[in-house]
């Protein structure tokens, strides 16, 4: 397992307590491509299937919420064997998370399988691969004012990354997957990392913005499987399933300008004093 | 690595619910194939960790906030159930593909439990047998939020303010925390909430104890904060009123909640007329907005929000018969407002008229939107079923209903309730029998042959006085209309000493809390005043100025208004409809009155908007607010010290019958 992404020490929790305003974010224009694959034989007999990756499911709702779902799969038959492969894959952009809209989230997931196999025959030759790709997801992100706040006023965004790849398939079945991204500034690139291999990474990073900025995420999940020339035998059940998922979380917090800090000051001297004449009445 | 505890956030996302898992030890059946709500997905159910996968899918309405969430939901719950190999690689993509065309999550119903008008009525039967109380509303409330986790509880204003003494007494502090403990979300501000002004209002809503009163922060220890009047727990809202001086709203113009997602926004206001009916002081600084216009200027910046559901409290209504779910021959202001309502206002929630009716009024595109009232005083509720589209975040649908809450043993008391009520009803004991003034003997509301009573006489004088110093309204002469004096002051009850008037007493007399409204009407109008009291008064008898609406038959019975000292004039019993009252005898301190000139004269507010159908009054101008009426009450008292009907100014010898 290695691990590129890029990692901040600064812990969320210090941000919130800045936050006096409520930034919030916008979806503002997604774009996706991709292609699923899938080709199985037996002996040279098989079967295949692909599609666009929003075949099954494609749900816009603009600046709110962007899911867009592929799922298929096929049985390849050769004489009493057969053997199935299946592709999911999926994306989801939300504006908010959990209702959190200082907080907007990506999410993409993918698997790639081959099971229920029934192979009646002796030295059946299996040819197979698979690729559940979400290649690539490009959403743009903007940021909103709310109450009391105005285009150009500054903001800290900080983006959390997270991707997890796994496996399980039968030995002579070749298991891959793959994350990536690239965040860009208003078109500016700003970060890029990439992950291959299977485990767990994360990662965070942060950067000042100005409300009314666009933050674009680029972003790509694979899962994949391949298998050559594999020898099956009566009562053989090769597996295969590889998952990967990659989420990004963009929180914003609004950044008080100097004379708001002053404000803030004064407004706990109010807070104090207050406090201070609610005692002297209750005497 | 370890995993950031925001990226383990985000990894349970879109867990919803909990699964109905077996009893342990014991295996469910699981029979048949596994659906996605009405969708077959071909895949036989079975078991899967203990439970039936068909357990597991959450497919029931109202659990999702989007078709996407519940078909990631299910390619999440499906790559678990294969990794178990539950399920196989094609099951588990015809089960993806089922969600996918499954309508689970494409819709949601919120149920919106709207009432209007509540005004402090929290104890059974005062002011009246139909009062429910706030305890066995409660119960209502409740029985309608268990059908529905996705629910909102709104009040289109006067929650508070002419409210009986029980909540009066502690300036409304109690009705606050009733609804506190009622758990409700948004309360939009009607006209009586200004009743004793801007700053008791923000203190409703922010909490402390009044600045001058003890009888404040008395609750019970489970409502109050740090000792004191906790505020409320709900939001006011309050679109279209500004303070003059900065533009800004004195509490925020909408309040958006979200439902698994899908915001509903409710935008809060009170009638634009609110100054010409609430007292000068209790409106000072502020400035209020035409209805339609705040409304239609706030809908682009909820859509830019995202916003496609907005609901309209608004404390302006009208009136419909047809009992509480109809709307036959809908008219007032409600009518208006609407018919230039933006065609993405979905729902309006209204009050102020105290009628309940359940009406579809065209918007200013001609579509019919559902307009609501649940009456007063919490007798009724209205149960809005509001389902709206999670992909267009519009509505699709609006089904109301107006349930009655039930009296008596027909409704169980919520008990958490009836301990606030029992609380505050002990407490206003003493207050209750507070001496306000005294009477040398018991002053009546029975009327002479001419239909003047002393209690009457006492009354209007009371209003006068409260109304004509310059400022106040400078008024030369006051009008009590007969049906707002509900009892008799009596010399000598139970419980007082003889010849006290006691507070609760003079609230029992003057129970509405209707605020004075000081008005311009000429000499002619006011004659046609006096004309609209007299039966077989109708339009086809009467000059236009007497502003009768087509079809009015007149008084179903002879209303004959209780009139200040020094307002004279004699009525001819024989004379014919609308024309009883010869303007010639109609006298201000002895000097005639002219057709021509203006006069400024006093009423409550009920009768200012044309109720009673004193429908001139409606054309009085230079509208001006007052005191309450039994605060004119009170201090009429206070001024005279000791009444005695034998001796009093004028005492039923105001007005002069003939034949």
């Amino acid at each position: 397992m290695k691990s590129i992404f890029t990692l901040s020490a600064l812990a969320l929790a210090s941000l919130m307590s800045v936050n006096a305003q409520a930034v919030s974010w916008s979806l503002s224009g997604e774009s996706v491509t991709g292609t699923r694959l899938g080709v199985a034989s037996l002996n040279d007999v098989g079967d295949a299937a692909f599609g666009p990756i929003d075949s099954d499911l494609a749900e816009v709702i603009p600046t709110t919420s962007v899911y867009m779902a592929g799922f298929d799969g096929f049985t390849a038959v050769q004489g009493g064997n057969s053997i199935d492969v299946a592709m999911s894959h999926s994306a989801v952009a939300e504006s908010s998370y959990l209702g959190d809209t200082s907080t907007a989230y990506l999410e993409l997931l993918t698997s790639a399988s081959l099971d229920n196999a029934f192979i009646v025959d002796a030295n059946v030759a299996l040819d197979a691969a698979a690729t559940a790709p979400v290649r690539y997801l490009s959403q743009s992100f903007t940021l909103m004012a709310d109450a009391g706040e105005s285009v150009g006023m500054q903001a800290l965004v900080t983006i959390g990354l997270y991707a997890d790849h796994e496996e399980e398939s039968t030995p002579g079945i070749m298991a891959s997957a793959f994350s990536s991204y690239q965040v860009f500034l208003n078109g500016n690139l700003l970060d890029a990392d990439s992950f291959t291999g299977f485990g767990s990474v994360n990662g965070e990073f942060q950067f000042d913005a100005l409300i009314g900025d666009t933050i674009t995420l680029q972003a790509v999940n694979e899962s994949a499987f391949s298998a050559s020339g594999l020898m099956l035998n009566p009562g053989d059940a090769p597996h295969a399933l590889v998952d990967g998922e990659f989420r990004a979380s963009l929180q914003v917090a609004a950044v008080p300008e100097p004379e708001a800090y002053a404000l803030m000051l004064a407004g706990l001297g109010l807070v104090g004093l207050a406090v201070r004449r609610k005692q002297n009445t209750a005497r | 690595m370890k995993k950031h505890l925001l990226a383990t956030a985000l990894a349970g996302l879109f867990v919803a619910g909990a699964a109905s898992v077996a009893t342990a030890g014991v295996s469910p059946a699981c029979t048949g194939n596994i659906f996605m709500y009405t969708v077959d997905t071909g895949v036989a159910d079975r078991l899967a960790g203990g439970s039936c996968i068909n357990d597991l899918i959450l497919d029931t309405p109202n659990t999702w906030g989007s078709h996407g969430q519940f078909v990631s939901h299910v390619t999440k719950l499906t790559l678990n159930l294969q990794k178990q190999r539950a399920i196989t690689a094609r099951e588990r993509v015809a089960l993806q593909k089922a969600a996918a065309q499954s309508s689970v999550g494409k819709s949601i119903t919120v149920k919106l439990i709207a009432f209007n008008d509540f005004h402090g009525y929290i104890k059974p039967g005062e002011g009246s047998s139909s009062n429910p109380g706030v305890a066995r509303f409660a119960t209502r409330i409740n029985e309608l939020k268990a059908q529905n986790a996705l629910n909102a509880v709104v009040s289109a204003g006067d929650m508070i303010g002419a409210s009986p003494l029980t909540s009066a007494l502690f300036h409304d502090e109690p009705t606050i925390e009733a609804f506190n403990r009622i758990g409700i979300d948004f309360n939009a501000v009607g006209n009586h909430e200004f009743d004793e002004g801007k700053a008791e209002l923000l203190r409703m809503q922010h909490g402390g104890n009044h600045p001058s009163d003890a009888n404040s922060g008395l609750g019970l220890v489970a409502d109050l904060e740090q000792g004191e009047f906790a505020g409320a727990e709900f939001n006011f809202l309050a679109a279209n009123v500004a303070e003059t001086s900065t533009g800004k709203t004195i509490f925020p113009g909408y309040g958006v909640k979200s439902f698994l997602g899908n915001k509903v926004a409710f935008i809060g206001m009170t009638l634009e007329g609110t100054p010409t009916i609430v007292t000068p002081s209790g409106v000072a600084g502020l400035t209020f907005s035409d209805e339609a216009d705040t409304v239609n200027a706030l809908v682009p910046k909820l859509k830019a929000q995202g916003i496609e559901s907005i609901v309209v409290l608004v404390h302006e209504g009208g009136f419909a018969a047809g009992g509480i779910n109809g709307c036959s021959g809908p008219s007032g202001p409600i009518v208006d407002i609407v018919n230039r309502l933006d065609e993405e206002v979905d729902l309006v929630i209204t009050g102020h008229t105290h009628q309940a009716y359940n009406c579809l009024i065209n918007n200013k595109s001609g579509k019919p939107v559902r307009v609501t009232s649940g009456g007063q005083y919490a007798r009724n509720l209205t149960d809005i079923d509001v389902t709206i589209d999670t992909k267009t975040r519009d509505v699709i649908s609006v089904v109301a209903n107006n349930l009655t809450t039930g009296t008596g043993s027909t409704t169980a008391e919520d008990p958490y309730l009836t301990e606030l009520v029992n609380h505050y009803d002990g407490l206003s004991a003493g207050p209750r029998a507070r001496v306000i003034g005294h009477i040398a003997s018991s002053l009546y509301r029975s009327n002479n042959s001419a239909g003047e009573s002393v209690m009457g006489d006492v009354i209007a004088d009371a209003q006068l006085g409260a109304t004509d110093d310059a400022g106040f309204g400078e008024a030369v002469a006051a009008f009590m209309n007969p049906g707002g004096i509900r009892s008799d002051l009596l010399y000598s009850v139970p419980g007082k000493n003889d010849g006290d008037v006691t507070y609760g007493e003079a609230f029992t007399v003057q129970p509405f809390g209707n605020s004075l409204v000081t008005m311009t009407l000429t000499g002619e109008q006011i004659d046609a005043l006096l004309e609209q009291q007299f039966t077989g008064c109708t339009p086809d008898l009467a000059p236009a100025y007497f502003n009768l609406p087509a079809g009015e038959n007149g008084q179903p019975f002879n209303r004959i208004l209780q009139v200040s000292n020094g307002f004279t004039y004699t009525w001819d019993a024989q004379g014919a409809g609308c024309h009883k009252v010869d303007i010639t005898s109609i006298k201000i301190n002895g000097v005639a009155i002219n057709p021509a000139s203006s006069y400024r004269v006093t009423v409550n507010s009920f009768m200012a908007d044309g109720g009673d159908e004193f429908y001139v009054l409606k054309n009085g101008t230079d509208r001006l607010g007052g005191a309450q009426d039994l605060d004119a009450l009170e201090a009429w008292f206070t001024e005279k010290g000791s009444i005695d009907p034998a001796i009093y100014p004028g005492a039923q010898a105001r007005i002069k019958r003939v034949n």
